[in-house]
């Protein structure tokens, strides 16, 4: 049974004349692991800002959970923000104090080797963003908002802070909601897959369900047009076509070879998809 | 996070202290200043860095974290915005409100003539200053932005400020004239200041806070610019209403600045109002008086012809002047150096005005000869003990002997030991005794006083011989009104009034009066009022009652050999702010705010101005 953890109702936030998240609706639940998608622009980043508090909505509201404090609730902004003047020891002091941690874990702070009174402007990109995430781990958050920071960070690096955020989820059902590009190396985390564009979802499926929902048809005739295509690629003489959503029926009245995609080419359909519509409007 | 405001705010203040400290002793060691103390390029570099760190501590809310890329991270603190800014604010209120008590210290052991700006301008700016940049902090991340339109709003605030005066003296008083920038820098404290009340200067502020308060709620990390937009959708109307509040308040808290007035001997009314200058009402006809002279209170110390003699006395400028009521124009007979001012006491005898003219700690101190016909000015300097040493001075009689004439001064420090001093035209200076009370000279004979005796001088080889010593149990000081304090020169006086009053408590307890004939130096009790005497005429003699009980004032007559009721004017609250009297030597003048009458001796009859 599903538990729900956080509901956004009628969200609406502009910056200056733009709309940038324009009228969304979603919920989130316990213990899931959500990855958004979209083009640049589309409004991933101020969605996860509004998630975190860090921009508050024009209009619509955010209701968390009652067990969901926001001593409980966790966030890694893309800039790494932090104190930066602060050196490690005094980050880790700062953050215990304000988030009321009585016995701060400091496991994976310790597995980076860092000089506590190394000041945090001085720590690597990849450094940072596991520091950052050692503090918010000590919270042992119901929530967790990460955004794109994973191609910034090394590919050691960047294991060790996908394996803290599974082992997250895996030990306090946290609920995690990512921003991010691609899919190559987190495929395994994403319960649900989510994809913006112009300030609005335009998908929400669980990622179990997307495979079935999403093939890919490689011909060199045109597709029938009953036949939803997202997004079609033209490679010399053969075209790629991405059929969402897709209906086994599709198979006995068009039939076609439907192949079976992974994550990543899903989301680049999307995005792409995206692309070519605006370039013909 | 209060540890850590409060460490960011220690950081400053240890920067800023030690930058304050070290600046005036790098300018000393390399010379650029040279042959002064420490403290004197200390204290005034000090009060600039003072203004800067109110400024600063104001703009600076969120200046760390800007710095530190950290702005996002605070956001995301489990606070509100409420918390978070109430955290920033407190340790910077507290360190502003520190630095301000280090200048009160600073400015009381010694620094009072070391200040860049009046005390109160300085008090007034620096709290402005920081309650408007912390208004504007979230404005911009800009800290040159942020400067430049804290000190644009200040400007405006204080022009504001200035508006508000302007609206309220438009509304309760006279026409506004001369109110501008310079109030707020003036060396002294001006009553235009007075006027606004601090809560209407504080309610001036509240629109920029209030704004502040309900726009910071919503501060986020977007461009400031959206944060901007919905600070100034409520700033329109807040301001709106704080500058009506504001005015309110202003308007509520002033006396109204009303007119004053004289009544000269010819029944001519001079009325002068605070802003719009010199009327005289003549029958039907009122005539504005030319020229532009400040604000003059009228009391006029002579009248002869068709002049008028006064001093004018405003901050900028010691005058005395004479209007020609025929002409209705102003004259400067005499103006005071800069820095140099004069007191009411100016003795007129022989066509010559005398007074004593000084600086502010009386170190310089001259004795001011006016021939008003060539307007030739001689000064001779005092510079003798003790008189250079008193501050309080009167001129109470004058004379000529062996072909010269001379002055006589009276100066004290202690009321009970009067010092007379004879001042010569050639510029000699001579000590001729001491007095218990207020000394009188008429016709060669100078009173003075002991505790208990009417000490009667007569002159004699030009010195003043005691010839009789009458007993005073009663402690009578005989001499006349203000009013005849400039010249006796053609006065013929046969008795003189005597008052025993000296402090308030007697006042209360009533005051007697009494009669000393020239002739036979013979004293005589005639009568009792509540009241003070007031005013003394050659003739008929009037004693003015202020009743603190009853609001009315009573006029007593010395008729028949005693002082009777003359005249009683009912309804007369003299406590009231709006209601005044002005005692003429010519008649009365009672103003109930904004309603006048005029009154002229003998008989207190009233007359009529028809366009007053």
């Amino acid at each position: 049974m599903t538990e729900k953890i956080a509901e956004v109702e009628n969200l609406k936030v502009n910056i200056g004349r733009n709309t940038v998240l324009d009228n969304i609706h979603i919920q989130f639940q316990k213990g899931e692991s959500v990855v958004i998608a979209g083009k640049n622009g589309a409004g991933k980043t101020t969605f996860l800002k509004c998630l975190a508090n860090v921009i508050l909505p024009d209009q619509g509201r955010i209701v968390f959970s009652d067990k969901v404090s926001p001593e409980k609730m966790g966030y890694i902004s893309d800039q790494l923000s932090l104190f930066e003047n602060y050196s490690v020891k005094q980050g880790i002091d700062f953050h215990s104090s304000v988030y009321q941690i009585q016995d701060f874990d400091t496991t994976l702070i310790n597995e980076l080797k860092l000089n506590l009174n190394q000041k945090i402007k001085n720590l690597s990109a990849g450094e940072r963003t596991l520091y950052h995430l050692g503090l918010i781990l000590a919270q042992k958050p119901e929530i967790l908002f990460v955004d794109e920071i994973i191609h910034v960070i090394d590919p050691y690096l960047r294991e060790k802070f996908l394996e803290a955020v599974i082992d997250l989820i895996d030990r306090y059902k946290t609920t995690v909601i990512m921003v991010n590009h691609t899919f190559t190396e987190i495929e395994k985390i994403p319960d649900r897959v989510l994809v913006m564009e112009k300030g609005q979802f335009i998908l929400d499926e669980k990622t179990e369900s997307l495979g079935g929902k999403l093939k890919k048809v490689v011909a060199k005739e045109e597709i029938p047009e009953e036949v939803p295509c997202i997004f079609k690629r033209e490679a010399s003489y053969l075209k790629e076509y991405f059929i969402y959503p897709f209906d086994e029926e599709f198979r006995k009245k068009f039939p076609n070879d439907y192949k079976d995609i992974n994550l990543n080419e899903i989301i680049k359909a999307f995005i792409g998809g995206q692309y070519v519509k605006k370039g013909n409007q | 996070m209060l540890k850590k405001e409060i460490s960011d705010v220690l950081k400053q203040t240890v920067f800023f202290a030690a930058l304050a400290l070290v600046i005036p002793a790098f300018l000393i060691i390399t010379t650029i200043i040279s042959n002064q103390s420490y403290f004197s390029v200390f204290f005034p570099l000090f009060q600039f860095g003072l203004l800067s760190w109110a400024f600063f501590m104001g703009a600076s809310l969120f200046s760390v974290e800007r710095g530190q890329r950290g702005m996002e991270y605070l956001l995301s603190l489990p606070y509100s915005r409420y918390q978070i800014v109430g955290i920033k604010i407190l340790p910077r209120f507290i360190a502003v409100v520190l630095f301000y008590v280090v200048f009160l210290i600073l400015y009381t052991s010694g620094g009072e003539d070391l200040v860049m700006l009046p005390f109160f301008s300085f008090t007034f700016i620096y709290f402005s200053l920081y309650l408007i940049s912390l208004s504007l902090s979230a404005s911009s991340e800009n800290f040159l932005v942020l400067f430049v339109s804290s000190l644009f709003s200040l400007f405006i605030y204080l022009n504001l400020l200035l508006l508000i005066v302007g609206l309220v003296v438009l509304t309760k008083g006279p026409p506004l004239r001369f109110i501008d920038f310079r109030l707020f820098f003036s060396k002294v404290w001006q009553p235009e200041l007075n006027v606004l009340g601090f809560i209407s200067v504080f309610v001036l502020l509240l629109p920029l806070l209030v704004c502040f308060g309900l726009s910071i709620k919503k501060l986020d990390l977007r461009p400031a610019k959206v944060y901007n937009k919905r600070f100034f959708k409520l700033l329109a109307p807040i301001f709106l209403g704080g500058f009506i509040l504001s005015f309110l308040f202003a308007n509520w808290s002033v006396g109204v600045e009303y007119s004053y007035f004289y009544l000269t001997e010819d029944h001519k009314l001079i009325e002068s109002t605070p802003y719009s200058g010199i009327k005289i009402y003549e029958g039907n006809k009122v005539h504005k008086v030319k020229g532009d002279f400040g604000f003059w209170w009228p009391s006029p110390f002579h009248e002869k012809n068709e002049y008028v003699y006064d001093r004018i006395s405003d901050r900028f400028s010691n005058k005395i002047v004479r209007i020609n009521m025929s002409d209705y124009t102003l004259e400067v007979l005499y103006e005071a150096p800069p820095e140099k001012y004069f007191r009411w006491s100016i003795w007129i005898h022989e066509q010559t005005f005398a007074f004593l003219e000084y600086n502010r700690d009386h170190s310089d101190k001259k004795f001011v000869l006016l021939d008003e016909p060539s307007r030739k000015v001689t000064k001779i300097p005092l510079d003798v003990k003790p008189l250079k040493n008193h501050y309080q001075h009167t001129i109470f009689g004058a004379n000529r002997a062996n072909g010269q004439r001379f002055w006589l001064l009276m100066t004290w420090r202690n009321q009970k030991e009067r010092h007379i001093f004879k001042l010569w035209e050639d510029g000699k200076i001579e000590h001729v005794g001491i007095s218990v009370r207020w000394p009188f000279y008429i016709n060669g004979i100078l009173l003075s006083y002991s505790e208990d005796e009417l000490i009667i001088h007569q002159e004699k080889e030009g010195k003043y011989v005691p010839v009789q010593r009458i007993p005073n149990p009663e402690g009578y000081r005989f001499g006349l009104s203000y009013y005849f304090r400039t010249t006796l020169d053609d006065i013929p006086i046969k008795k003189l009034y005597g008052v025993k009053r000296i402090t308030l408590e007697d006042q209360r307890m009533g005051t007697s009066y009494a009669t000393l004939t020239l002739k036979n130096f013979k004293i005589e009790g005639i009568g009792k009022t509540q009241g003070r005497m007031d005013y003394y005429y050659p003739d008929d003699v009037y004693f003015i009652e202020s009743d603190p009980i009853e609001p009315e004032i009573r006029i007593y007559k010395f008729m028949n050999g005693q002082v009777r009721l003359f005249k009683t004017f009912e309804d007369f609250d003299y406590k009231k702010p709006e209601n005044r009297s002005f005692w003429c030597k010519s008649g009365i003048v009672l103003r109930r705010g904004k309603k006048v009458k005029v009154y002229a001796y003998p008989d207190l009859k009233e007359i009529k101005f028809k366009k007053l």
